[in-house]
């Protein structure tokens, strides 16, 4: 019979196994790199959010696109996510950075942004 | 003869040089035909496999202004034009590469005699990261152009 504590999941390892099935659902590989060095690859969700802009510099100019980097926590069965600030990572459309990391009960939350 | 004659041959010039094609892995470029803009897809070749930016270097004229006299029977007129050379490498990559791309242009142009123009003249250098690029490792090498243009 199930519990309510499962249902609502108010445990860091269930909450934990939620944030798997989020991330299961739209998965990302990424390859941080920190001070130069990559680590090894991790899968992770990767969701826009609504801050956006332009910086604009002399000679050249950068979109900005924020964005959010979910990963896990205290799964009964994965590694946590190994993720810091200034881990950047690259994708087709530009390179990403991690300007904060939020841990939350079963999750880790990078905040950061894409210029491109 | 517009203001940025002068700057295409100039970039031809460096293109010739080993030593910077060899530490400038990413290209060397005139600013003004980045349109304002390096990105992964309208310059790949200043990126790496894995999408990281390059060392590189863009080179931007600024506004030139007369000085001294000027001939009226033909217009020729003696003008000194800031030339800023950007020097442009992924952060965690840093500075070695454009130090040693700065040192060489230095050899090549600092006081030198050049076609079309009289010479370029060292007048100032910053180094940061430039917030525009993924704070990007920065140098820049400012000459001043002493040259000429009629009419």
């Amino acid at each position: 019979m199930p519990t309510i504590s499962n249902w609502t999941g108010t445990t860091a390892t269930n909450r934990a196994e939620d944030a798997w099935a989020r991330i299961s659902d739209k998965p990302s590989s990424v390859v941080f790199r920190r001070k130069n060095v990559n680590q090894a690859a991790q899968t992770v969700r990767l969701e826009y959010r609504s801050g956006t802009g332009v910086k604009v510099g002399e000679t050249v100019s950068s979109a900005i696109q924020g964005m959010i980097v979910f990963g896990i926590k205290d799964h009964p069965t994965l590694s946590d996510t190994d993720m810091q600030r200034g881990d950047r990572f690259t994708d087709a459309d530009g390179t990403w950075e991690i300007d904060q990391v939020m841990t939350l009960p079963g999750e880790v939350q990078g905040l950061g942004r894409r210029l491109t | 003869m517009s203001d940025m004659d002068y700057l295409p041959d100039l970039l031809t010039a460096l293109q010739a040089d080993s030593t910077l094609t060899t530490t400038l892995t990413g290209g060397m470029y005139l600013k003004r035909t980045l349109a304002n803009r390096l990105t992964h897809e309208l310059e790949p070749a200043a990126y790496d496999a894995s999408g990281y930016l390059k060392p590189l270097l863009i080179i931007k004229g600024r506004r030139d202004t007369p000085f001294g006299g000027k001939d009226n029977s033909d217009g020729f007129q003696i003008i000194r034009q800031p030339i800023e050379f950007w020097f442009h490498n992924d952060k965690d990559a840093g500075y070695t590469a454009l130090n040693t791309a700065a040192a060489r242009l230095y050899t090549l142009i600092n006081l030198k005699p050049y076609a079309g123009a009289t010479q370029f003249v060292y007048a100032g250098g910053l180094e940061f990261e430039d917030p525009a690029l993924n704070d990007a490792a920065t140098l820049l090498r400012e000459y001043t152009l002493i040259g000429s243009r009629r009419g």
